[in-house]
């Protein structure tokens, strides 16, 4: 079930819901694409980093976000890493979040692919469940594709 | 003279042929929606049916009851939901291997009975009995008109928009309405209804008669009913199971051997 827009593609595994968007820009506003992946259904109204969303989230379930920060940052210092990170359980933390929910841990990471600045966010609704919720995360990040800028 | 002639007999005769053909396909399309329960007569009598009246389509609502299709024979071979929104992005919905039910309305923008329906869903999210969760599937926009689509549909319903999803479930007309449990990765009722309040009582008897939450059959050799702790461990497990994206049928669940751990168990003592 691999769905593709906006230059970027992912196969949700089996019970993930997935989706890739990209608001509607206000006036002088430029918007750019957005990739959401969870085991809990994606609301409407959520935000870019999973508010309204992970608020949902319960001990067994994973938050995935990968924010496009756009050609103008790649390569900056922030987004030195070329590589699309790989997570590993010890990431989470539970100060990590956004905004801090009891049980919940996060992590962010930030690259560079196909010549486009990236954040990777992923929340586990279970610090002391990291270690396969992680394996969780990293099954859809291993899916994830990144089409190259003019490509 | 007398070649047009011919070629005017010729005319009668072909548009009698089609008129013919045109009568007989539309006689065999009445009975078959006949016997799926729906009267397209504009003025055939109110069903007696949960819902009562139709609005100049389906008369009387079907039960929602599992319904084998030539393309969907297997309850459990139940597509996920995958497309693009009315505004061009790409959106995944699960429907099974997810701890809730979803109930997936195919409606169109054209039929006058899918428009009470888009005017429910754009006031906001309609109660759905027994808390499934709501998904509208159009056909692709090779067939509709996203800005059409988006209009009906406001923003509170996710609208998936997909052809192959319309063709996976077999979708006989719209609108339709198809309930996926979920925990059982499998359709558990399907039919149609003129109005929202139709499909509410249609969902609420399924959900009132435990239709929607269907068990595991019992084998024919179990003489006592499981007690109701054992009922929720199973299903417990069922939905930890599917959590893990571990579904019914997964070899996993069968290995063929169990590999004995080379130390001892935490907490354990070998002597």
């Amino acid at each position: 079930m691999k769905i593709t827009s906006h230059g970027l593609s992912v196969t949700p595994p089996p019970g993930w819901d997935a989706s890739i968007y990209l608001r509607p820009p206000g006036p002088g506003e430029v918007t750019r694409p957005v990739l959401h992946a969870a085991t809990v259904p994606l609301p409407a109204g959520r935000g870019d980093y999973g508010s309204g969303l992970v608020e949902t989230l319960g001990a067994t379930d994973v938050f995935v976000a990968l924010l496009d920060f756009g050609t103008d940052n790649a390569d900056t210092a922030l987004f030195a890493s070329t590589a699309m990170p790989g997570l590993t359980p010890d990431m989470y933390r539970p100060k990590a979040m956004q905004r801090v929910i009891a049980g919940q841990a996060g992590v962010q990471r930030f690259f560079t692919a196909g010549g486009r600045a990236f954040c990777l966010y992923s929340v586990i609704g279970s610090y002391a469940a990291a270690q396969s919720l992680c394996a969780r995360a990293n099954q859809v990040l291993g899916s994830l594709e990144v089409q190259a800028v003019g490509g | 003279m007398v070649a047009v002639d011919v070629v005017v007999l010729a005319a009668v005769a072909l548009l009698g042929f089609l008129v013919l053909g045109l009568l007989r396909s539309n006689a065999e399309l009445t009975r078959a929606m006949h016997s799926l329960g729906v009267d397209l007569s504009p003025d055939a009598p109110a069903g007696s049916g949960a819902a009562g009246a139709s609005a100049g389509g389906v008369a009387t609502p079907v039960a929602l009851q599992a319904r084998p299709t030539p393309a969907r024979p297997d309850p459990t071979a139940v597509p996920d939901l995958a497309g693009v929104t009315p505004s061009g992005d790409a959106v995944a919905i699960a429907v099974t291997g997810v701890r809730h039910d979803t109930l997936v309305a195919f409606l169109t923008s054209g039929c006058s009975t899918c428009r009470g329906i888009w005017d429910v869903l754009k006031q906001g999210v309609p109660d759905v009995p027994g808390g499934a969760r709501l998904v509208v599937v159009t056909r692709g926009s090779e067939a509709e008109s996203p800005g059409v689509v988006a209009g009906l549909a406001g923003t509170h319903v996710p609208v998936v928009m997909s052809s192959d999803v319309w063709s996976g479930y077999d979708v006989p007309y719209a609108p339709y309405f198809v309930y996926v449990s979920g925990p059982a990765a499998r359709v558990v009722g399907e039919g149609t209804a003129a109005t929202w309040d139709a499909v509410r009582t249609l969902v609420a008897n399924a959900v009132a008669d435990g239709t929607t939450n269907p068990v595991a059959q019992p084998d024919l050799g179990e003489r006592w009913a499981k007690s109701s702790a054992d009922a929720d461990r199973e299903q417990r497990i069922d939905r930890e199971l599917a959590a893990a994206g571990i579904l019914p049928g997964d070899p996993r669940l069968r290995p063929t051997s169990i590999t004995q751990p080379a130390g001892p168990e935490p907490g354990e003592i070998r002597r």
